[in-house]
């Protein structure tokens, strides 16, 4: 089973793509706290994508495709923004004072914990992250 | 579901800070703005109730942050109530519970609170 989305990378439109994966999670009966790690990787990914991918001030499409099976689900982004692996960012300094802590790479650690496979590729001008998660179900 | 937030004055020197709903990007902004209230250099000890608090992402974790430098620049507190299974698993995958003392239950944070407050008295 699928679902696309495909929004403009502006930060009022990642909300309702965040409630898309909750809809999604429900329909497929996967337990509470799978949806939750779902909607909070997709928001990190999303939330830095249309934070810090492209350059000019223009619209550009931001895609996420949702697929699951019995077991897992796999989520695929799609940007065409400036080359970036977010799985090569180096880990955050988790020791740190809290006043240090404040700085980036805290969504892409959370995003990495969250997941059980994770991989990336630029094919032409497009970042595709593609990212999955075993599931549960909610009975 | 948003973000609710409401701030008590429980103490001279405390406030609890009432999150319910989602902490992240999109409602951050509405914990950073309820914040002022800590420029009292009163408060010593910021509470965070997170008993109906039932999701946080980065951009909520940087709010809480921001709250632990704005205390421990005047060598005040920040403590937990309360937290859900969510939010503790994030909490614990950025290592934040190391930040501020933990409390499971709302007794055991006024017996905290009643031994800081006589620390208070005392010192005075």
């Amino acid at each position: 089973m699928e679902q696309n989305f495909r929004i403009a990378n502006r930060p009022n439109e990642v909300p309702g793509v965040l409630n898309g994966v909750d809809e999604f999670c429900r329909s497929h009966g996967f337990a509470k706290e799978t949806a939750a790690d779902l909607r909070l990787v997709a928001e990190e990914v999303l939330t830095n994508i249309v934070q810090y991918a492209h350059d000019t001030d223009g619209a550009h499409a931001v895609e996420l495709r949702l697929s699951s099976s019995s077991q897992s689900v796999r989520m695929e982004f799609r940007d065409e923004g400036t080359p970036f692996n977010p799985l090569d960012l180096p880990a955050p300094d988790l020791t740190a004072a809290p006043e240090d802590r404040a700085i980036g790479g805290l969504g892409v650690h959370l995003v990495r914990s969250l997941v059980d496979g994770a991989s990336y590729s630029r094919e032409g001008l497009v970042n595709v992250l593609v990212l999955i998660k075993h599931v549960g179900s909610a009975v | 579901m948003a973000l609710n937030v409401r701030v008590t004055k429980d103490r001279s020197f405390s406030r609890t800070v009432h999150l319910a709903g989602r902490l992240d990007n999109e409602t951050a902004q509405a914990l950073d703005s309820e914040m002022n209230v800590l420029t009292d250099a009163a408060v010593q000890v910021v509470v965070f109730d997170l008993s109906n608090l039932e999701y946080i992402s980065s951009a909520g974790l940087r709010s809480i942050f921001r709250v632990q430098k704005t205390m421990a620049e005047r060598s005040g507190k920040v403590v937990m109530v309360n937290t859900q299974p969510q939010v503790q698993k994030v909490f614990e995958i950025v290592r934040a519970t190391d930040l501020g003392a933990v409390f499971t239950s709302l007794q055991e944070l006024d017996q905290y609170l009643d031994a800081m407050q006589r620390k208070v008295v005392d010192g005075q």
